[in-house]
């Protein structure tokens, strides 16, 4: 027997998932994101003017479009005064307890390099898929 | 880039779409379900007796990762045939807990079921998802 996940409950499998807050961080160690990555293996920044952001569902843009449930959120900006450059390797997602990691990704340029008093931008986004799964 | 989603956040992301109850209805027309169906194609069953069944989040008691597929289930469900005939369904699908969102819905294997007077449907709920990758 298939269980289908289908389309329409995609927007409410994304609004079940997103509903909570989470936070955005950045990482500025150079560590390949994997699917047993751990929260452990990122070193969070620190430097000068960073924060962890705070997402709320209101600031997603959820879609389904060919099968694939897609949210985007808001523009995300990490400013440098730290006076001198700042090196990140990309930025990820937790729980507001910062205890669960939940989704990461290295920038495609990395290492970046933020200069004083320049900003970082991120656009976080999820994915999800509408799929069938198969019972034993 | 590419985004991970990791195994370590699969059960923690299943346990907030179970939030805070879905509900559980059988079909009684023949249709097989795919990632096109909506609400709308499911006749519910109708006979004496017959009441969809909400599953609590926390009612999901079993959890599981491996290969990186993420797994809940809850306790299995009955529908006991308590009208006086016997009646057939085509499979089961799940609803938010507003009844007016398909999350899920699967045909039985041998469809149709035709339950007897006295008998029962069972049904194990299961939700699945997998830590990937997106672009």
């Amino acid at each position: 027997m298939n269980l289908v996940f289908p389309d329409q409950g995609l927007q409410f499998w994304m609004t079940q998932m997103l509903g909570s807050a989470i936070n955005l961080h950045l990482f500025v160690n150079n560590v390949t994101i994997i699917q047993g990555t751990l929260l452990s293996g990122l070193t969070e920044a620190t430097f000068a003017g960073y924060s962890v952001l705070n997402l709320t569902f209101g600031g997603w843009t959820l879609s389904v479009v060919g099968h694939t449930g897609v949210a985007i959120y808001t523009p995300q900006p990490f400013t440098n005064t730290s006076g001198s450059a700042q090196t990140v390797y990309g930025w990820y997602l937790t729980d507001v307890a910062n205890t669960m990691l939940l989704a990461a990704g290295q920038f495609d340029g990395a290492p970046v390099s933020i200069p004083d008093g320049g900003t970082q931008i991120v656009i976080p986004s999820v994915g999800d898929i509408s799929k069938a799964l198969t019972s034993p | 880039m590419v985004l991970v989603f990791p195994d370590t956040a699969l059960i923690y992301l299943l346990q907030k779409v179970v939030q805070p109850k879905l509900t559980y209805h059988l079909y009684r027309n023949n249709i097989t379900p795919d990632v096109n169906s909506t609400l709308p194609l499911f006749a519910e069953a109708v006979y004496s007796g017959y009441a969809p069944i909400d599953v609590l989040a926390s009612a999901w008691t079993f959890t599981q990762v491996s290969a990186h597929v993420g797994e809940l289930k809850a306790l299995d469900l009955f529908w006991s045939n308590t009208s006086p005939s016997s009646f057939s369904v085509y499979g089961y699908y799940v609803t938010d807990s507003t009844g007016t969102v398909l999350v899920a819905a699967a045909k039985f294997d041998n469809a149709p079921v035709v339950v007897p007077v006295g008998k029962y449907v069972q049904v194990t709920p299961m939700l699945g998802s997998f830590s990937g990758l997106s672009c």
